[in-house]
């Protein structure tokens, strides 16, 4: 039996004129009357080895914690073996970067409480950590890719007290972003890959952000209920 | 369909509803038996605008607020970058100019941007006291509305030093000001909230370059407590201190951070303070910003 818990999260983002909240949910209400049947039953078939994200914002903030894995496990490994011409001001960067990661992912963490994911293994085989344009240009790219996440997701929460934390942690992650691209290739704090002719920061729907993350995480994750 | 039902459920998501209308009473009243079945979409659709369809005008007005500071910004760097740079002394260094220039670009990005949202909205855009050009399509830079020396208070442009610690102090003001105002934008009209955000982080990105740049500037090898990040309320310079007030929280969500592990032991305060920027409200942005104006 194929279950598509994503219909209703999917219908709530393309009715494109929810206002709050309470429109949201009520929309989310008016959806299942409108389509008579995309209220789907409880029930879920989630192979063993398989880890659901949850539904809702509990899914939306596990898909945050997961990046924040990623990030995590990235500058661990950045600062435990750092790159060859490491300078004592790329030293101290380096690890508060790290440190910034871990404040990120214990307070995602914290709120998530029971509901957290757990047993992630990340991958970090794109990066060879002894060499320094492999290490800032995966720094880069997976900061890049955490904005364009934090900035894609704010639209999604039910709960829109979590807009304002993850636009307090997005401009961090700019901040981060700027820095090992500008340290890569100096005078570099965007370029029109990551900053559009309009001057906006990328924003990518979760689905799409999981596929790019994808190479960096070893575990089968279910999150088919995050919005498309 | 139980129409009753439909009204519960909106109750119980937004308490307020009926102070938005004109109570449930009246709700009820309306859509009584005399509606038919087949109106009922087009009945409960003027219901809702009434009941928000008001929240254009703050969404406009943050705008508005968005763009006066997006227009003070381009036009601090457009008078930076075009200060002495016909001569063989230019404000700007050769080594840091293309950075700005990029920069500047990306303000004025954000000027017509914030421009054709407004004008699409509605209404017609902001500018500057003593601004000549078109709302909409004229060239932004306006000499006439700025005095970024704040009356003699600083050497902008006239010291390099001086002009980066202010123009770390805009970006990072300006970062605090769009998340102040995110709560203003939370219903997304026309994608504004998910819009405001990408140019916040775009400053995000500013404010790292900037201070990336003042942390190696005039100094042998580099400041250490100089960061492309905001550390406690460590200000670029004194009289700047105000544009940092606040941004030593550490308790986000209920949560103090520095009660959490971090890679060894619990966070610290630094850490904690730097990995989150903090929302700054309108009128104490606009009070920073106000003796730069003319």
């Amino acid at each position: 039996m194929k279950l598509d818990l994503g219909s209703d999260n999917k219908q709530i983002a393309e009715t494109g004129v929810m206002h709050d909240v309470s429109r949201r949910r009520f929309l989310q209400f008016a959806g299942g009357i409108a389509g008579a049947g995309l209220i789907v039953s409880s029930c879920r078939k989630t192979p063993p080895d398989t880890q659901f994200i949850g539904r809702g914002d509990t899914a939306l903030i596990n898909y945050l914690y997961l990046i924040e894995l990623v990030l995590t496990a990235f500058y661990t490994q950045a600062n435990n073996t750092p790159y060859y011409g490491l300078t004592e001001s790329e030293l101290q960067l380096l690890a508060d970067m790290r440190d910034h990661e871990y404040a990120h992912r214990e307070l995602l963490k914290k709120i998530l409480g029971d509901t957290a994911i757990n047993r992630v293994v990340t991958n970090l085989s794109p990066t060879t950590f002894a060499d320094r344009t492999s290490t800032l240009t995966n720094s880069a790219f997976l900061e890049d890719l955490a904005v364009a996440a934090y900035n894609g997701v704010a639209q999604h929460f039910t709960d829109t007290g979590y807009v304002l934390l993850v636009a307090k942690m997005a401009t961090v992650k700019a901040r981060h972003a700027a820095y090992s691209r500008d340290i890569l290739t100096a005078n570099t704090p965007s370029d029109s890959g990551v900053v559009n002719n309009m001057g906006l920061d990328r924003a990518m729907s979760p689905q799409a952000v999981m596929a790019a993350l994808s190479p960096w995480i070893e575990t089968k994750l279910d999150y088919t209920t995050l919005p498309g | 369909m139980n129409f009753n039902h439909i009204l519960q459920e909106i109750e119980k998501a937004d308490p307020e509803v009926y102070e938005k209308v004109s109570g449930r009473r009246n709700i009820l009243k309306s859509f009584g038996s005399k509606v038919a079945l087949a109106a009922l979409p087009i009945a409960l659709g003027s219901m809702f605008k009434k009941a928000y369809g008001k929240t254009t005008g703050t969404v406009i007005s943050t705008l508005q607020f968005a763009l006066e500071l997006e227009y003070l910004e381009y036009n601090f760097y457009h008078t930076g970058y075009n200060t002495g740079s016909n001569t063989t002394a230019s404000l700007i260094p050769a080594n840091d100019r293309p950075g700005f220039a990029i920069i500047e670009s990306e303000e004025k990005m954000h000027i017509n941007f914030l421009r054709t949202t407004i004008d699409t909205l509605g209404a017609v855009p902001f500018t500057p006291n003593g601004y000549t050009g078109d709302p909409i399509t004229g060239n932004p830079y306006s000499p006439a509305s700025y005095d970024f020396t704040a009356h003699g208070a600083f050497t902008t442009f006239s010291n390099y030093g001086s002009f980066l610690d202010l123009a770390a102090a805009l970006e990072d003001t300006g970062i605090r000001a769009y998340q102040g105002q995110l709560p203003n934008l939370l219903a997304n009209t026309n994608g504004v909230l998910t819009s405001a955000m990408q140019i916040a982080s775009v400053e995000g990105r500013h404010a790292s370059f900037v201070r990336l740049v003042r942390r190696f500037y005039n100094t042998p090898t580099f400041q250490y407590g100089n960061k492309p990040w905001i550390t406690t309320n460590f200000p670029p310079s004194v009289p700047l201190q105000p544009n940092y007030m606040g941004e030593d929280n550490t308790v986000q969500k209920g949560v103090d951070i520095t009660s959490l592990t971090g890679f060894t032991g619990y966070i610290t305060p630094a850490a904690a303070s730097e990995a989150f920027d903090e929302p700054m409200d309108e009128a104490t942005v606009r009070s920073l910003i106000a003796s730069f104006k003319l």
